[in-house]
């Protein structure tokens, strides 16, 4: 269905400023606190001010954020000219930035904040809360009602598809915990050796606490601005190179309808791998490194596998070798992942790869990073994008 | 917070998926079938999802299938299910088509791939549940 013409914001816009709240347990302060917050870091960063502002882009679930409208209130009310308010989660922010920066090279806005802001711990816990949809009638009852459990199904098939292990697993979240301890935002910043991981007690088998991102209060934002635009801010350009997101078939009715899915061992990013590869007009051998989207460890493999980063079956060595550490081929997830910094969505994930790109990693800082993956997808529907260096 | 659901899990039929549950509480399983592309599909929807057709009935399915995924829950996530776990729940393709998800009775440690597990219908508080067991 693709055109196989190169969507015409690829290539000519960009990410510049970015900017967090704290990540912590308890924010104390409103959802709104904590978006404008964000928000202001994000064009103090990049040496903007509210009024340079004309476009919001921002996701929630259930209610659990405030919308673009809010932002721009607590801004000093700047004029939008493009203000989405989407109701997704974790598929949300790389596609959500490609809205932005769709926006911006149609002429419908010049500087485009996209942020996502919750109270995820002190107030509505994601994880956890069973909320209605037309398919939780068939889970709630029969006490499948939390993600842990969804993708934790999801994970034993990967596990007999590929075989990857238990021990694998247990890879993933140490490799990642050597990051975290490189990264002050983080929630969690204690290494974790692959033995004392698979010492710990299992929550959903073959899930362990280890294995789950940590839910947190906070919000993270970002600039999407023209290219041209972008080498006036006061940041490097993250230029957006490749971009493609998906619901594909069989993707259900919902969030969690997972009774449609052909296949547990492949999340969507399988679907999307040969648009975002065109779109970038890149393959797999140009990354530098790479941050993927990990509510759970399992999705680390499962994407770097369906984006064809590593073969079929692979990913196990690939990671138990070191390979995406940070003095490896690859490294992945250099803020720890959300596994150990703190689940705001993926939007985090999105602003680590930017921070890398402009060099600003500090003790983490990946030797060569010309060229990014980002994504932001656990199932069946999502996004992704490719990043580089102005120039690159 | 509206859509959060308050108390134990429980059954809540819509006008799509009332039929299902009640031939379930009448101890019979059937699958939703579409009558243009003969495929069938899971859970019960006004229109097929491999093809949009609004041609639809119900199959009766002996309910034999194959494991296909499992996971067993250690910690509870709701406070109502505190007493049950450990608790496996697995996801069987039926050997007659479609895939669905259910409690499984019986030893979680000796779950396999590909397993043959037959549909065990059960009772619980005032619902009528699908879950499955070891084939003989």
């Amino acid at each position: 269905m693709s055109t196989g013409r190169r969507p015409s914001f690829l290539g000519r816009t960009a990410i510049t400023g970015v900017g967090y709240t704290p990540l912590s347990r308890d924010s104390g302060v409103s959802v709104q606190a904590l978006a404008v917050n964000a928000c202001r870091a994000a064009l103090d960063d990049c040496g903007l001010e509210p009024k340079d502002i004309d476009g919001i882009v921002t996701y929630s679930l259930l209610n659990d954020s405030v919308y673009g409208q809010a932002v721009a209130a607590g801004l000093g009310s700047p004029e939008l000219h493009y203000a989405v308010d989407l109701s997704l989660g974790g598929q949300a922010p790389c596609a959500a930035v490609a809205m932005a920066a769709m926006a911006v090279d149609a002429g419908m806005a010049r500087n485009v904040l996209v942020f996502r802001a919750l109270n995820g711990r002190s107030g509505m816990r994601i994880g956890s809360t069973a909320y209605e949809s037309l398919t939780s009638q068939f889970r709630y009852p029969i006490g499948f009602t939390a993600y842990p459990q969804y993708i934790a199904m999801w994970a034993r098939r990967f596990m007999i598809e590929t075989g990857f292990s238990y021990r694998d697993l247990g890879h993933v979240v140490s490799v990642q915990r050597e990051y975290a301890a490189l990264n002050e935002r983080a929630m969690q910043r204690k290494r974790l050796s692959v033995d004392e991981y698979l010492a710990s007690p299992f929550i959903v088998d073959p899930f362990r606490k280890a294995d789950c991102t940590i839910e947190a209060d906070g919000a993270c934002a970002l600039v999407v601005t023209s290219l041209e635009e972008a080498r006036r801010h006061r940041q490097p350009a993250a230029v957006i190179q490749g971009s493609a997101w998906t619901t594909p078939k069989g993707s259900g009715l919902d969030h969690s309808d997972l009774f449609s899915w052909p296949d547990w061992s492949k999340n969507c990013h399988h679907y999307l791998r040969e648009r975002l590869w065109q779109s970038a007009r890149a393959t797999p051998q140009d990354l530098d490194f790479a941050e993927i989207y990990d509510c759970f460890s399992i999705v680390v493999p499962m994407t770097l596998e369906g984006l064809g980063v590593c073969p079929v079956g692979g990913t196990g060595e690939f990671i138990s070798s070191g390979e995406t550490r940070l003095t490896g081929s690859l490294p992945v997830n250099t803020h720890g992942g959300l596994l150990s910094e703190g689940y705001l969505h993926g939007i985090n994930t999105v602003t680590e790869a930017v921070l890398q790109i402009q060099g600003r990693g500090g003790a983490r800082q990946v030797r060569k990073n010309d060229c990014c993956l980002v994504t932001s997808a656990a199932m069946m529907d999502g996004s992704a994008l490719i990043l580089t260096k102005d120039g690159h | 917070m509206s859509q959060t659901s308050a108390g134990p899990p429980r059954v809540h039929p819509n006008l799509d998926t009332a039929w299902w549950w009640q031939a379930l509480a009448k101890g019979e399983l059937l699958i939703p079938a579409c009558g243009t592309c003969k495929q069938r599909f899971f859970p019960p929807q006004a229109f097929c999802p491999h093809c949009g057709s609004q041609d639809r009935h119900a199959a009766a399915s002996p309910g034999r299938g194959k494991v296909y995924s499992w996971i067993v829950t250690h910690r509870a996530f709701a406070p109502e299910l505190a007493g049950e776990v450990p608790y496996a729940i697995i996801a069987v393709d039926l050997d007659d088509g479609g895939r669905l998800i259910g409690r499984y009775f019986g030893d979680f440690t000796v779950l396999r791939d590909a397993m043959p597990v037959r549909a065990k219908i059960y009772r619980k508080d005032a619902d009528v549940l699908l879950g499955f067991e070891p084939a003989s």
